[in-house]
């Protein structure tokens, strides 16, 4: 059926970021007025960030569901749901780790979180491979560099901060968050490159969602190895709050992200104007208004 | 006098210029391709051609000459006597074989041969590169395919038998005859028709768009490579131009009257293309893209491409 109603794009999306906005009012009026009683601020706190998290990973499902089998881009959408599913599950088991007990630096929590990564870093290997083909020479040689800084890399800045720094940390503890920084920054330096070989077009939207969970994370894992997260928890300060809420915010601007990926998919992209294509101008006085789309 | 579709159905009359102005009229109301024959006996024949009901083409033809004439100056060429008409409603990939044939006439061979001798025929075309138009009948049907370098342009293939099949099913059918003996009709090609231009070009350009398409495919998918498919067949509908997106493929049945024409269509269809792939996936990609497709392109249909402005709307 022709459809000549306008596109549904920016309704979608306004009433996506107002539910965005919302969400943010809410996340700091129960941060800082603490309106319901006993634990459940903590817990309801606690568990939103596996609600937004969820969000950007039904999402990210959504998108994957729209390619067909043996589609390119089917595999590259699967690695990037499986990789927020993945930070679904880390950030539902830390919530429920925090009603049984105080969650220590590094938990159960940090094997999904880790291995998140590992799928969205498959899902920037297979988006490149869609968008430059390279020869198997070429990606042998990126490989090795993206493992060699992720697995190398963190080892290499654990042995340096332990030697320049007295921590109570265990090694693994100072590996693993250090190997966070170097995921999120492998993460985000593919993430500019994707989005800077999609220029301005719709397709690189989700990877500019992305890097701003990666930017956030960035930000959260910064504060948390310099102390700077406990001093301000301890204290009641605004910057725990603030970084609480960049880090729950980067899960709902990577969802916002997604949806436009899932709007472009669910209806094709905003109609140009036919007038632009015309042959013959003479012609123009048959032109219906807009080119419009088949609704899929 | 050599009869094109022979087995269509056809309406069948007798008349003067009279009726031709009639059925002139009915086919630019109602907007019908095809063909209006009107056969004088020994003196020769018009083919009158028409697309979206416009007259595309209009031949005056004896057994060894063809001439472009002006519909309304068919008077000069029609001196009052009574005349068979034929017209027959035609896709506009047969009118164009016709056209094609009009354009060539008179062929070059005319050969009674057994069936099974075709593949040999079509060696020998791919041997000397033969360009032009092959035209196969016999007893079942007949079969018409434009030859470019030897090679069969299975795309543009028409088969015309109870009913017309267009294509490489069309050529398969063609080929693959029941009938014992046929009549095998080369019309050569030359260079400087309008017809064999636009025949070549349509090749570049339905290839050049084939590779862009499956690209573009490959990156975004075949849900969104069917979006624009549906955004530039509305722009195709509206520019009047009988081709269309299906799948990484453009189906073109257009006559084009002039190269100028031609040129221009394609032009504004890339610039479509590109605009419509830099809104996805962004300008330098789409560029990219583009630039890749050109240069898989062979050095000949790349020259092909240049000769004309076609992608001079497009930024790489």
């Amino acid at each position: 059926m022709e459809m000549t109603q306008r596109h549904p794009y920016t309704k979608i999306m306004l009433r996506a970021i107002l539910t965005v906005c919302l969400l943010t009012a809410a996340f700091f009026y129960i941060y800082w007025v603490y309106p319901l009683p006993g634990d459940w601020n903590d817990n309801l706190l606690n568990f939103s960030f596996t609600f937004v998290a969820l969000l950007a990973a039904g999402i990210a499902t959504l998108n994957y569901q729209h390619f067909k089998r043996g589609e390119p881009l089917r595999r590259v959408w699967m690695n990037l749901a499986l990789g927020l599913w993945g930070w679904v599950l880390a950030e539902a088991i830390w919530a429920c780790l925090t009603l049984f007990m105080e969650v220590p630096d590094i938990s159960l929590a940090d094997i999904p979180w880790v291995g998140a990564y590992f799928f969205l870093m498959a899902a920037f290997i297979h988006q490149f491979r869609v968008i430059t083909l390279p020869t198997p020479a070429q990606e042998r040689k990126w490989l090795r560099i993206v493992l060699l800084v992720l697995l190398i890399g963190p080892v290499l800045v654990t042995q340096l901060e332990r030697a320049l720094w007295n921590t109570e940390q265990t090694w693994f503890d100072t590996y693993v968050s250090i190997f966070y920084v170097f995921a999120d920054l492998t993460l985000a330096v593919a993430a500019i490159k994707i989005a800077r070989i999609f220029g301005r077009g719709l397709f690189g939207r989700a990877w500019i969602g992305l890097l701003a969970f990666v930017i956030s994370d960035l930000f959260y894992s910064a504060l948390l190895i310099t102390g700077l997260y406990a001093q301000s928890a301890k204290s009641d300060s605004v910057l725990s709050m603030f970084a609480d809420a960049v880090y729950f915010d980067a899960y709902l601007i990577t969802a916002l992200a997604l949806l436009t990926n899932y709007v472009l998919f669910r209806f094709g992209p905003k109609p140009i104007p036919a007038s632009e294509f015309l042959v013959e101008p003479s012609l123009k006085s048959l032109e219906p208004g807009k080119i419009s789309h088949t609704r899929r | 006098m050599i009869e094109f579709f022979s087995h269509a159905p056809a309406n069948l009359q007798t008349g003067s210029s009279s009726n031709i102005r009639e059925l002139l009229e009915i086919h630019r109301q109602q907007q019908l391709n095809g063909l209006v024959e009107i056969n004088f006996e020994q003196r020769g024949w018009i083919d009158i051609l028409f697309l979206n009901g416009e007259v595309v083409g209009t031949y005056y033809l004896t057994t060894t000459s063809s001439n472009a004439v002006a519909v309304s100056d068919l008077d000069k060429w029609w001196h009052g006597e009574s005349a068979y008409i034929r017209s027959l409603t035609l896709p506009g990939d047969a009118v164009r074989i016709i056209s094609m044939a009009c354009e060539w006439h008179p062929p070059a061979q005319s050969l009674l041969i057994q069936s099974s001798g075709l593949q040999n025929i079509l060696q020998v075309f791919l041997v000397n590169k033969i360009c032009g138009l092959l035209h196969v009948i016999d007893s079942t049907g007949e079969l018409a395919v434009p030859i470019i370098d030897g090679f069969t342009v299975a795309a543009e293939a028409v088969f015309s038998a109870a009913q017309l099949d267009i294509g490489p099913s069309a050529l398969n059918r063609g080929l693959h005859s029941s009938s014992h003996n046929c009549t095998v009709v080369l019309y050569e090609a030359r260079p400087n028709t309008a017809s064999f231009k636009q025949l070549v070009l349509r090749q570049v350009v339905s290839e050049l768009t084939g590779n862009v398409l499956a690209r573009y495919n490959q990156i975004v998918g075949g849900g969104m490579l069917g979006a624009m498919g549906n955004e530039l067949n509305q722009f195709l509908r509206l520019n009047r131009l009988q081709m269309q997106l299906v799948g990484e493929h453009l189906d073109n049945s257009h006559i084009f009257r002039s190269m100028e024409e031609a040129t221009r269509s394609y032009s504004v269809l890339f610039k479509a293309l590109h605009v419509h792939m830099t809104h996805v996936i962004g300008g330098g990609l789409a560029g990219t893209l583009q630039k890749e497709a050109y240069r898989s392109l062979n050095p000949r249909n790349q020259a092909a491409i240049d000769e004309q402005p076609i992608l001079s709307g497009v930024q790489w």
